[in-house]
């Protein structure tokens, strides 16, 4: 097992650099001088002329960005002349509230997707099925922006059952304040997921296993779990693996909209306030957790499959 | 669910035969409305100007706030202005964000891609490499991070849109490009000494193209929710021009009041995302039908 | 209301498409308890088809009209919850692939328990103790550790035995056996035929053992039923059939077995079988039979006894009784019992 991730991490290696490097590039996106950005309104010749030595911007940009790789190795990923502390803390504080909005998120759409991908598969050819596919269609194109306000009003601002911003105090608190997020991120990845847990719970209906079963008159409640739902996991890690970026895009929005004090909303306010250490950041941050999710994702097909050998 | 599950073993010969008939003929219904509304949603915003009498952009203030009715059928924002208009005139927008957001990198991918799964080599690894590197990367988080440095702005939208999503056309194609590669008629080609451009064009391509076109329909309402979704946090289109996005944004305030500003071009939103995705399902169908036969 | 009948299947019909396809046409057979009757024709000859309408596993879009009774029970006017409950609890099904049937995810003691729960209110200790000592009757040593073993950990013969202790752990009356030694290599067959025999006979239960390998249902069967596009064409005791075939079709495939044959026996059968929506008028044979006459092809052929219990569904049944009896030796000999005696 730990060879395997060590191997696996291994592998991962020339992308971690290549992600360093284009979060590096994108500084010098800027038009104009970096330095007098990254400052801002406080920008004088003296702080420029010393931004320009910190980060080195004279040099040429291969020896710029072994200069970011070193500052990285110390922990150095450079300072938010916004809120005047080191980018790291700033985000780093700020994962926990996001991880809990994308697993809570995830958690609805797994639990709302099994049943309609079930009921479609079911009914496969019928006309309920075909609904249920149009409405999957119909629910892709739904901004989650215009999803996210619409539910803050319904629910937030009409009927005043759940709360609309911040993530509350922790414990059920934060539950309930991060339902209504929650559910609008969920409303853009229960389409993708039920699409291919329908076709991967067809696929599980009509193989032996499953045949085998009914002949020997397994009851209802072994069949569902231990057959079709068991055999259904494979592809919701993969189906969830694959969307992580897409994912992640439908949180950052969502979190800008309920105010949740995640790495996603930080990062969209930071645009306002020029806070170009911060978006670089947040970017590097969520690389990362693709990343992450991934080398999960596998471990996870080893728990999930016996025959799945590492 | 009782009754739902024993459907799982259901025993309707005859039902269930009729209605799996219908398959292929809805869809093929389908496709065609797709096409035919995507057609009528371009030519609506083409002849924008000539389509109704306001001006999506002039403030008049003392109509402001105005419910739908006869003058005004999907009311008035809180400027005044005509939100019917302006959604006609936020179609040209969000039309060029879908069609500019797809076709550059459907180029740009399909060429690098092209050039990567066949020959192979030094080439494919560095490329491949620039493809993983780029797809660790959320899509959204990137293009906002990429136009949070340029500045906001239409242009600086296609440019970030661009850069970051020829990589998913390039890695399909590579895909195809190297599976296509094994096969028969082109190694004969080969054999028969045909140059490498004729090879990768003609042979090649023809088959490869087909899952890239899919995925730009997908890729098309991804643009346009990326957009709209960037207008709305004053990262994409700036006002006053009209952008559904951007509508949206501005009529935040007054959504509990008046709805139908935020309502209409979210409905547009959705409608068109809905056109493409049709247009996507049939181009999928066909080609599985031809793959079938 | 049951009694000891065993199985009785008379006109069955299958079909697909509402009923426009038939696929099988006025099956009928008969296996009283304890017996075994052995199921044999060319793939697509429906022979895994009757065993699945017989379990009420049939495909989808499939109708199957007739009587199909067992042990005084009719089958196929069964709710459908009724029908879950019967199989696996008064008939078993075993299959040709174990490694795709069984499940991979479970493990063999959990996926045998689960049966046994399903079908009696016993605790999770009953049904474990219980599964171990039918791992160990079907020949699994260690079978307390193997319990907790997954399928992919077993070689094909152990895990066809696990199958089988699966099919038999409701103690059915009936066991259906789906080619189970066909993806088995010989040695392994052997022993898997071994403990099917041994099972049926001790536990008196019917067998239908579905084939197309010859050898191995005159081993284990003491009837046979030829079936060809669909139909049965002739059905009696193994040692008849095989040494007295009275049917061309039958003829023709114990022609086909390597072997020492007598040189006035038949050839090869040329041709295919015929695909289901394009049966032929008369006999389905006729097209491939070269005995067939004219009045082969006017009208459907009706059985017709050619024995004691033995019956051929042939129009020149006299002739082909010539042909039959050019044999010599009444003892099974080693043409069609290809097997060996393990």
């Amino acid at each position: 097992m730990i060879g395997y991730l060590r191997s696996r991490v291994l592998q991962f290696v020339p992308v971690l650099f290549g992600i360093s490097f284009i979060v590096f590039i994108l500084i010098r996106l800027i038009p104009g001088d970096p330095a007098i950005a990254l400052l801002g309104t406080r920008a004088t010749p003296e702080l420029i002329e010393r931004v320009h030595e910190q980060l080195g911007l004279d040099l040429p940009l291969w020896r710029q960005y072994l200069h970011y790789l070193a500052n990285i190795a110390r922990g150095d990923f450079g300072t938010s002349f916004f809120y005047q502390t080191d980018v790291w803390t700033l985000a780093f504080e700020r994962v926990p509230t996001t991880l809990a909005l994308m697993s809570y998120a995830v958690g609805l759409s797994v639990l709302a997707g099994i049943p309609i991908a079930l009921l479609a598969a079911s009914r496969r050819g019928t006309i309920a099925d075909e609904g249920i596919r149009l409405l999957l269609t119909v629910a892709l194109g739904i901004p989650s922006f215009w999803l996210g306000i619409v539910f803050a009003l319904a629910f937030g601002v009409v009927l005043r059952i759940l709360p609309i911003s911040g993530a509350g105090h922790g414990g059920f608190d934060t539950l309930r304040h991060l339902t209504l997020p929650a559910i609008t991120i969920a409303c853009a990845l229960t389409p993708i997921l039920v699409r291919t847990l329908r076709s991967s719970l067809i696929e599980v209906l009509n193989s032996d296993c499953v045949t085998t079963g009914r002949a020997m008159g397994l009851a209802r409640r072994y069949l569902l779990t231990s057959y079709l739902l068991r055999n259904s996991l494979r592809p919701v890690v993969t189906v969830i693996s694959i969307n992580i970026g897409y994912l992640i895009g439908g949180t950052v929005v969502t979190e800008q909209i309920f105010s949740v004090p995640g790495v996603g909303s930080l990062l969209i306010g930071s645009i306002a306030t020029r806070d170009y250490g911060i978006i670089q950041m947040a970017t590097l941050l969520f690389a990362l957790l693709v990343v992450i999710v991934n080398l999960v994702a596998d471990l996870l097909y080893r728990v999930i499959d016996p025959r799945v050998q590492l | 669910m009782r009754v739902g599950l024993s459907a799982l073993w259901d025993r309707r010969p005859l039902l269930i035969r009729a209605q799996e008939r219908r398959g292929p003929r809805t869809k093929a219904w389908s496709m065609r409305i797709g096409v035919i509304a995507f057609i009528a949603f371009v030519l609506a915003a083409v002849a924008a100007p000539l389509l109704t009498p306001y001006d999506p952009v002039k403030l008049d203030l003392l109509s402001a706030l105005q419910p739908p009715s006869f003058a005004h059928p999907f009311g008035t924002d809180h400027l005044g202005r005509d939100v019917l208009t302006r959604v006609i005139f936020g179609a040209q927008v969000d039309l060029q964000i879908g069609l500019i957001g797809v076709s550059i990198p459907l180029v740009i991918g399909t060429i690098i891609g092209l050039l990567a799964g066949y020959f192979g080599g030094i080439t494919d690894a560095i490329i491949g490499r620039v493809i993983d590197v780029v797809i660790a990367f959320p899509f959204l988080v990137l293009v906002v991070a990429i136009v949070a440095m340029l500045g906001p702005g239409l242009v600086n939208l296609f440019i970030a849109i661009t850069v970051v999503s020829w990589v998913l056309y390039a890695r399909i194609l590579r895909g195809e490009t190297m599976a296509v590669r094994q096969r028969e008629y082109v190694i004969a080609a080969e054999g028969l000494g045909y140059g490498h451009l004729r090879v990768m064009l003609r042979h090649i391509l023809r088959n490869a193209i087909a899952p890239a076109l899919i995925f730009a329909m997908s890729d098309f309402v991804l643009d346009l929710q990326l957009g709209a979704t960037l207008s709305f946090f004053g990262l994409g289109v700036q006002p006053p021009r009209a952008e559904w996005g951007l509508m949206i944004a501005e009529s935040r305030n007054f959504m509990l009041s008046s709805p139908w500003t935020v309502l209409f071009p979210g409905l547009a939103i959705i409608l068109l995302s809905f056109i493409v995705s049709l247009i996507g399902e049939g181009i999928a169908d066909r080609v599985r039908g031809l793959h079938d036969e | 209301m049951t009694n000891d009948e065993g199985l009785v299947v008379e006109d069955l019909r299958v079909s697909f498409g509402g009923g426009t396809v038939p696929v099988i046409r006025d099956l009928s057979l008969q296996i009283p308890a304890g017996e075994a009757l052995g199921l044999v024709g060319e793939s697509g000859s429906g022979k895994s088809l009757t065993a699945r309408a017989i379990l009420g596993l049939l495909p989808r879009g499939a109708q199957a009209t007739g009587r199909i009774v067992l042990d005084g029970k009719s089958l196929l006017d069964l709710s459908p919850a009724a029908r879950d409950r019967m199989r696996g609890s008064r008939i078993g099904m075993i299959f040709q692939d174990p490694m795709s049937s069984l499940n991979p995810v479970l493990r063999v003691g959990d996926a045998i328990a689960q049966v046994i729960r399903s079908h009696e209110d016993v605790d999770r200790k009953t049904a474990k103790s219980r599964t171990i000592e039918l791992l160990q009757r079907v020949g699994l040593n260690d079978a307390r550790r193997r319990f907790y073993a997954y399928p992919h950990q077993f070689s094909g013969g152990m895990r066809q035995r696990i199958m089988i202790a699966m099919a038999l752990a409701a103690n059915p009356r009936l066991l259906l056996a789906d080619e189970p030694t066909t993806a088995l290599d010989v040695v392994v067959q052997a022993g898997i035929l071994r403990l099917i025999d041994g099972l049926r006979r001790s536990r008196k239960m019917s067998l239908l053992f579905v084939s197309h390998d010859l050898a191995v249902v005159s081993r284990m069967c003491d009837r046979i039923a030829v079936m060809y596009a669909g139909s049965i064409v002739e059905e009696g005791p193994t040692v008849q059939v095989l040494h007295r075939p009275r049917m061309p079709y039958t003829i023709g495939l114990l022609n086909s077995i390597p072997g020492p044959q007598s040189s006035n026996r038949l050839a090869a059968i040329s041709g295919f079988p015929p695909q289901p929506g394009t049966l032929p008028r008369g006999c389905t044979f006729a097209p491939r039979c070269p005995m067939a006459i004219e009045a082969c092809a006017q009208s459907a052929v009706a059985m017709v006894e050619v024995g004691s219990d033995h019956r051929a569904r042939c129009l020149r049944t006299a002739d082909t009784g010539k042909i039959s009896t050019g044999e010599t030796s009444a003892e099974p000999n080693t043409s069609v019992s290809a097997v060996s005696h393990a």
